[in-house]
């Protein structure tokens, strides 16, 4: 079956087009890329994290251009990175390096450090503010002023806040496997096509990036039983990673590297019990960790993913949430969203040759 | 001061502050532009904390300059759209790879500012620990 190429809709797609931006304007008003950036925080996180692109700038640009939908900001932005080059590849960003904003544990009640809520809804009503819809600039400035009023130097609070992890402790106590330091060069997927098996750091690149309602639906459908990891989130964080890159004169030397701005991101270690083999065929219930991360605050999909790591990393347990080809093809926004929305572009020619089959049988013919 | 704390300083320092220095090193030097200030694309590479193994986990978009200052080389580089600022942590950088004499009569005011970013950060941070929970165990109703 070949494609034919037709023509005739030049002069409507053009009209078609020129309605979108006569449907984002008709009203006369319109939002800009830093309203947006201000006010759409958490839309923008997962604009970028989809994207896999850390640029808020952008990202609320892509939103304003999109009218707001998700898919289309995150096409966009997809696109856009691969016009631009890579230059520079980071220096590597050890975790406890972040400068944390928030972190709580399910856990554990006491944590060294403690436990801070930092920014987030978990204990809010979820009361409609009808207020919202009249706010003005004055009450603004009047909030922020009032807050930041507020806030008292506390003594002996650090510059960096920086705490061990949870997990270690269950290290300590020999809960968990140790981990050499390996630094193995990572597989890239956006220069390497993906071939099964795949290595760990394709699994953990797709599941970052992936579409953050993909990413939470299957990792939903592991814990109501398609699936066998029900994780306990030892730690969840959401702070800052410095970012640091070579000197191109002097590579090696950490002193002259060039700090170039943080970026924030959500981190969670979801502690999953496994059975571990021992000695004369006696197995014994120990730890593993399911590793998330997500660009910005991304709560929901950095736990999602935790979870998702660990039932890829159990590829022989049966469940379709342990099969990595149907979670890695599955949860890429421009992939599923693409091919799902080819649907509504012309298939005239495929579909006569389904119908002349169709027709075919019912007039008895093979 | 090494180019990693000083760095660590002016990207985090406002443009006016930079503009000042930069001022400085157009007019004590000759300055040639090699890359006007443009966007390109950084690669993060994360140490995982479950098996310590490495994997990319996004890019960065950063703008980047350089500059020549005699036969040195002054890179600027900044996450985000921000050429000025680019622009002036070129020149910045060039002057400290020809040790300029300029560097010296900055050490005291770099210094400044990062006490100055010091107290901006315990006094975020302080707001964030206003948020710490103190855990007080409840009486039990039998």
């Amino acid at each position: 079956m070949a494609y034919v190429a037709v023509k005739g809709g030049q002069y409507a797609i053009e009209e078609s087009i020129r309605r979108i931006k006569y449907e984002r304007l008709k009203d006369k008003r319109f939002v800009s890329v830093k309203d947006i950036q201000a006010g759409m925080r958490l839309m923008i996180d997962q604009v970028m994290s989809e994207a896999s692109l850390y640029s808020k700038e952008l990202a609320a640009a892509a939103i304003k251009q999109g009218e707001g939908s998700l898919e289309e900001a995150v096409f966009l932005l997809r696109a856009y990175r691969s016009t631009l080059p890579r230059k520079y590849y980071s220096i590597i960003v050890e975790s406890d390096t972040m400068r944390i904003e928030r972190r709580i544990s399910a856990a554990f009640k006491d944590i060294p450090g403690g436990q801070m809520l930092g920014t987030n809804f978990d204990y809010k009503h979820r009361l409609f503010d009808l207020n919202i819809e009249n706010e003005t600039l004055e009450d603004i400035e009047k909030y922020v002023k009032e807050f930041e009023d507020n806030i008292e130097m506390m003594e002996g609070t650090d510059e960096y806040l920086q705490f061990p992890k949870v997990a270690d402790y269950l290290r300590q106590q020999g809960l968990l496997a140790e981990f050499p330091i390996n630094d193995e060069a990572p597989k890239d997927v956006t220069k390497e096509q993906l071939s099964f098996p795949t290595v760990r750091s394709e699994r953990l690149q797709i599941l970052t990036r992936g579409m953050t309602q993909g990413v939470n639906t299957l990792a939903y459908a592991s814990l109501r039983g398609y699936g066998t990891v029900h994780p306990t989130v030892a730690e969840l964080r959401v702070g800052a990673f410095p970012i640091y890159i070579a000197d191109p004169v002097a590579p090696e030397d950490e002193e002259e590297q060039y700090y170039i701005g943080e970026i924030k991101v959500t981190e969670v270690e979801s502690l999953i019990p496994v059975m571990v083999q021992k000695d004369e065929g006696k197995k014994e219930i120990n730890f593993a960790i399911g590793y998330g991360i997500a660009l910005g605050q991304n709560e929901t999909k950095a736990i999602s993913m935790s979870i998702l790591d660990q039932t890829l990393e159990n590829k022989d347990s049966g469940f379709p949430t342990s099969d990595e080809e149907f979670v890695l093809y599955h949860i890429d926004s421009v992939e599923a969203t693409g091919f799902i929305s080819h649907l509504k572009l012309p298939h005239y020619v495929t579909f006569q040759a389904k119908l002349n089959d169709v027709r075919k049988i019912k007039r008895g013919e093979n | 001061m090494k180019r990693r704390e000083q760095t660590e300083i002016l990207v985090n320092c406002d443009e006016v502050f930079l503009k000042q220095l930069s001022d400085e090193v157009e007019s004590c030097h000759d300055v040639k532009m090699i890359d006007e200030p443009g966007l390109s694309l950084t690669m993060v590479k994360v140490r995982e904390s479950a098996q310590n193994s490495l994997f990319y986990l996004c890019e960065v978009l950063v703008s980047e300059c350089r500059v020549q200052i005699d036969n040195k080389i002054g890179i600027g580089i900044i996450i985000g759209s921000e050429f000025r600022k680019a622009y002036y942590l070129s020149l910045i950088d060039a002057a400290y790879s020809v040790k300029s004499p300029l560097i010296e009569k900055w050490e005291p005011i770099i210094k400044e500012e990062k006490e100055k970013q010091r107290i901006q950060r315990i006094k975020a941070n302080s707001s964030i620990m206003k948020t710490k929970i103190d855990f007080e165990t409840m009486d039990v109703e039998i």
